[in-house]
């Protein structure tokens, strides 16, 4: 079983390091991303592949039944148009990377290991650009890379539960790989000709914001204020070359910032012993829910 | 009077407080928003500064005694700003409902097409590598 796991992890932890490419910089000259050398050769153990997209099926399907998908095409092809585009800047983009908008309040962000990306329209609501969109599914996707959830179910066994998976997911991963999973997003954001530090804009404005309101995707075992110091140390300046890179996009600002037409309501019944939003909603002045 | 007060409210939301910024890691302050710049002075990791101007990748900033330029990417958070909190999930298995995601999947020519709408143009990066994680004794 021991040698099963290597064979699962060796691609994947060869996939992570660079130290196959031994750069001194992590900047390479401008190559088309299909020409990147492989990360990984030897492809993981067909019944581990299997066993993977079944669970990524059961805890998608999971998360559908539990929450719904926002009713809005425009919205679900933008996600994705964003998320395809940064799977083709991956290692791995034959996987089945699939996106979705899930209709909640909070602010959360699922990867399950075959590569369904499903966010919440509460985070959603947070994000100010098309990059900060971008880091969130990037960072996602980046456990995706590195195999973060099915490493941390211990593959070991011959199948893994549906429920040992659930409450993984429930208290987070551990912050090792949230960190590595954050170094990763910078370096997609560039390889996407998005602005890397984008993830640093986001973690330092949500993570001021958390401090007082719940943001389930900040409230995971890495608390933002070592993610970024972890970010410092890792990429620093090693991407300001793409610093420049696109922020902010007409798409953005058309089906997720600008308001649209809300139907005439009658006045709100206030009445000071009841609130019609929970004490700790965020009220996004430019938005409105779905 | 009351152009006193008008005036007053007026001027209130402008006046917005001045930003503070936290310093997670041993910063050099320098003169001029320029990394070629000398530094006027290390500021220690858990500093904190008062942001006076932003301009692009760079903060103009004050402490007690200096002012300065720092870069955008020094500024963290207090270390105890937020504390982990479990995500409640009470999901059951409905694998039959997966394939809900797959109307809106892009082929990888519709992906590059709507990237080059939006100014997008890929590059070659290479991953940084990680720091080794600190081992318990």
């Amino acid at each position: 079983m021991r040698l099963k796991l290597l064979f699962l992890l060796g691609p994947l932890l060869i996939t992570g390091c660079t130290s196959s490419l031994a750069p001194t910089s992590p900047i390479s000259t401008r190559l088309s991303p299909t020409e990147l050398p492989p990360a990984s050769k030897a492809p993981l153990p067909a019944a581990d592949i299997a066993a993977a997209e079944h669970l990524s099926q059961q805890l998608t399907g999971a998360l559908i039944a539990e929450y719904g998908l926002v009713r809005n095409p425009e919205q679900q092809n933008y996600l994705n148009q964003v998320g395809a585009w940064l799977a083709l800047q991956t290692e791995r983009p034959h996987l089945t990377w699939r996106f979705g908008l899930l209709n909640s309040r909070q602010s959360l962000a699922f990867a399950t290991p075959s590569g369904q990306i499903l966010i919440s329209q509460g985070l959603l609501n947070l994000l100010q650009t098309e990059a900060e969109l971008a880091a969130v599914l990037s960072h996602e996707m980046a456990h995706v890379l590195g195999q973060d959830h099915w490493r941390r179910l211990q593959p070991q066994h011959a199948s893994v539960g549906f429920e040992q998976a659930v409450a993984l997911y429930a208290r987070g991963l551990p912050a090792v790989d949230v960190h590595a999973a954050d170094t990763k997003a910078a370096v997609l954001l560039a390889r996407a000709g998005y602005n890397p530090y984008a993830l640093f804009g986001l973690l330092q404005r949500l993570g001021a914001q958390a401090v007082d309101n719940r943001i389930g995707w900040l409230q995971g075992n890495a608390n933002p204020a070592e993610r970024l110091k972890h970010l410092a140390l890792t990429v620093g300046d090693q991407l300001s070359p793409f610093e420049g890179g696109i922020e902010q996009t007409a798409d953005f600002e058309r089906l997720l910032l600008k308001p649209s037409p809300s139907p005439k309501l009658p006045p709100p019944q206030i009445s000071p012993s009841s609130s019609p939003l929970p004490a700790n909603t965020i009220i996004h002045p430019q938005r409105i829910q779905m | 009077m009351n152009v006193c007060l008008w005036s007053l409210l007026l001027v209130m939301p402008f006046a917005r407080a001045a930003e503070t910024g936290w310093l997670p890691l041993n910063t050099d302050l320098r003169a001029k928003p320029e990394l070629s710049m000398p530094s006027l002075t290390t500021l220690p990791a858990g500093s904190q500064v008062q942001i006076q101007q932003r301009q692009g990748r760079w903060l103009k900033v004050k402490t007690r005694t200096q002012q300065g330029w720092l870069r955008r990417i020094d500024i963290g958070l207090p270390p105890t700003a937020i504390k982990a909190a479990p995500t409640k999930l009470n999901l059951v298995a409905r694998p039959e409902l997966a394939f809900q995601l797959d109307s809106y999947h892009l082929s990888r020519q519709q992906a590059e097409r709507m990237a080059r709408q939006r100014q997008l143009s890929a590059h070659a990066v290479r991953y940084i590598e990680q720091p080794e994680p600190a081992h318990a004794p």
